[in-house]
C-alpha cells in the first residue's frame, strides 16, 4: 500500500488534479445556471415543475448509462472531457436548481411585503432580503452537489476524461487492491474535505442569521 | 472564486481549439492486453516524433463509438468481436476468413482499415482450477457433463447473454444450465474462481493469471468459439498524422504469439510492472523500437 504510493505518487497526484479540475469546472457551470435559473423559476412559478422534474429525471439516469447516451451526441459528447462535464453539470445542477428555489420559496412572504413596503425593486428585494435568507439552503444544496459531483466524477474514467476513476478501474481490472484504493482513497478525502469545508461555512452563515 | 471558474471554463473551451498538429488518439478498452497493445501503437507513433494522446481503460463499446466519431485515430480490437458484436453478423470458424470479411465490410461501410493480425488469439476459454479438473477428470468441455450436480458459473457481464458466449455454448455442447450465474467483471474471475467462490468462468486465453492461479483451460473441441485474433483498428486520419504507422504496423504483426501476450499480460497483472515500460522493453527487445 505504502510501496504503490511511493512509487506512483506523481500518477496519484495527477489524476488527484484531474479528478478536482472535472468536479470544480462542472460545479462551477451548474452554479452559473442553476443559480440564475433557480431564481427566474421564482418569478414564474407555473413553470417550475417543468424545469425541476426535468433535471431530477436526468438525475435518475444511471451515470454510466447518461455518459453512453452522450458519446453519440455531436458537440457536448464524444469521448474525453466534454461529455465527462456534460454528464456531471447535469448531475449538479438539479441539486443547486432545488436548492435556490425551495430557498427562496421558503422566505418568508411577511419579509418579503416588508421589503415592497420600503419600495424595493425587484433586484434589490434580490439581494437584499430573498438571498440572505435563503442562503443556508443554498450553502446546503451547494455541499449536497459537491460530494454527489466528486463521487460521480470517477465514472468520467469511462469516456477517457481521467480523473481517479483511471485508478479504481484499473485497479479492478488488474485485481490490484492498492490500486483501488489509492484511487478511492484521495477521492474520498476530497469529498470528505468539500463536505466539512461548506458544512463549516453553512454552520457559520445560519449563526450569523441568528 | 467566481473569477476563478469562469477562467477554468475558459482554459477548458480553449483547450478543445486546435492549437499546433492534432494528436494521433490512440486508445484502449479495459483490460490489461488491450492497455499493453494500445501503448505499443503509442510508443511506435512517438517514435516518429508524432504527438500522442492516450485514451486508455474507456468502457465497453467506447472505444469504437469513438473511432466512428473521429475521437479516436486507433485501437486494438479483435476480429471475432469485430465480426459477431460489431458487424451483427453470425460467428465463423476460419481465422483468415473473417479477418478478410472484417477488413472488407469496415472499409465499405465506416472507412475504417483493419491492419493486420499481432499473432496471438484471445479467444473466449472455458477455465476451471488446476484441482478441480484432476478431481472431475476435465480435458474439454464436453467433459464437463461429467460433473454432477450443477455448476457455480462465473461470467463476464457480456458473455452470459452473448450468441457466441454461454447461450450458443451451451446448445452445442449440450451443456446442462448453471445451478447460479454470478456476472463478475473480468478481473474478478480469476480471483474468485481461484478461492473456490465459481466452479467455472469465462476466460480469456491470453490472460497472465491462468498460469499464475495454476488453473486449467478447457479444450474447446467441438471448435465453438470463433477466432479473436487481435489486430490495429485505424481511423480515416491515423495515416495522416503518422504517415510511417502503417509499416510500424506491418513490421508488428505476427511477432506477438500467445504465449507471449500471456507472458506480457502476467508481468503488468501479477509482476505490477508499469503498461509502458513493459510495452518498451518488448519492442525494444524485437528491435521495432529504434531510439
Amino acid at each position: 500500500m505504502i510501496a504503490f504510493f511511493l512509487r506512483d505518487r506523481a500518477e496519484i497526484l495527477r489524476l488527484t488534479g484531474q479528478h478536482l479540475f472535472l468536479s470544480g469546472v462542472s460545479l462551477g457551470l451548474a452554479l452559473l445556471v442553476g443559480a440564475p435559473l433557480g431564481v427566474l423559476l421564482t418569478r414564474r412559478r407555473r413553470l417550475a415543475p417543468w424545469f425541476l422534474g426535468a433535471t431530477a429525471t436526468i438525475q435518475t439516469v444511471p451515470s454510466v448509462a447518461l455518459l453512453g447516451l452522450l458519446l453519440l451526441l455531436p458537440v457536448i459528447g464524444g469521448i474525453g472531457v466534454r461529455p465527462a462535464i456534460t454528464a456531471l453539470f447535469l448531475y449538479a445542477l438539479m441539486t443547486i436548481l432545488e436548492s435556490v428555489y425551495a430557498g427562496i420559496v421558503s422566505v418568508s412572504p411577511a419579509l418579503v411585503d416588508v421589503g415592497r413596503g420600503l419600495g424595493m425593486t425587484e433586484l434589490e428585494l434580490l439581494r437584499y432580503v430573498e438571498l440572505p435568507q435563503a442562503l443556508p439552503v443554498l450553502v446546503a444544496g451547494l455541499r449536497m452537489s459537491t460530494v454527489l459531483v466528486i463521487g460521480a466524477a470517477t465514472v468520467a474514467s469511462y469516456v477517457g476524461a481521467g480523473g481517479l476513476g483511471d485508478l479504481i478501474f484499473r485497479g479492478v481490472g488488474r485485481g490490484d487492491a492498492d490500486m483501488v484504493a489509492w484511487g478511492a482513497l484521495p477521492a474520498t478525502a476530497l469529498a470528505v474535505v468539500a463536505h466539512l469545508g461548506l458544512t463549516a461555512l453553512e454552520r457559520r452563515l445560519a449563526r450569523r442569521r441568528a | 472564486m467566481r473569477r476563478l471558474l469562469a477562467a477554468s471554463a475558459a482554459a477548458l473551451l480553449l483547450s478543445s481549439c486546435a492549437r499546433g498538429p492534432a494528436p494521433l488518439v490512440v486508445a484502449s478498452k479495459p483490460f490489461t492486453e488491450s492497455e499493453i497493445v494500445g501503448e505499443m501503437i503509442a510508443q511506435l507513433a512517438e517514435s516518429d516524433g508524432v504527438k500522442v494522446e492516450r485514451r486508455f481503460y474507456l468502457g465497453g463499446g467506447v472505444c469504437f463509438a469513438g473511432l466512428k466519431r473521429g475521437d479516436v485515430d486507433a485501437y486494438v480490437e479483435y476480429t471475432g468481436t469485430g465480426l459477431v458484436d460489431l458487424l451483427g453478423e453470425p460467428p465463423r470458424r476460419d481465422p483468415a476468413e473473417v479477418f478478410a470479411r472484417v477488413k472488407k465490410v469496415f472499409k465499405k461501410r465506416w472507412n475504417l482499415t483493419w491492419e493486420p493480425p499481432l499473432g496471438f488469439d484471445n479467444t473466449y476459454a472455458l477455465v476451471v482450477r488446476g484441482g478441480y479438473a484432476k478431481k472431475h477428470g476435465l480435458e474439454t468441455i464436453s467433459d464437463l457433463k461429467k460433473v454432477p450436480g450443477g455448476l457455480v458459473c462465473g461470467f463476464d457481464l457480456e458473455f452470459a447473454d452473448r450468441p457466441d458466449g454461454w447461450k450458443g455454448l451451451k446448445a452445442a455442447y449440450g451443456l446442462k444450465a448453471c445451478r447460479e450465474i454470478r456476472q463478475m467483471t473480468p478481473g474478478l474471475m480469476y480471483g474468485a474462481l481461484s478461492a473456490g467462490k465459481v466452479d467455472v468462468i469465462s476466460g480469456y486465453a491470453t490472460d497472465g493469471r491462468i498460469a499464475s492461479y495454476g488453473l486449467k483451460v478447457l479444450d474447446d473441441d467441438e471448435h465453438f468459439f470463433p477466432p479473436y485474433q487481435a489486430a490495429p483498428l485505424l481511423g480515416p486520419n491515423a495515416l495522416k498524422k503518422d504517415p510511417k504507422l502503417a509499416a510500424h504496423l506491418q513490421a508488428l504483426a505476427g511477432r506477438i504469439g500467445g504465449d507471449e501476450m500471456r507472458a506480457l499480460n502476467a508481468e503488468v497483472d501479477a509482476g505490477h510492472r508499469r503498461v509502458r515500460d513493459v510495452a518498451r522493453d518488448f519492442l525494444a527487445a524485437q528491435g521495432l523500437l529504434r531510439k
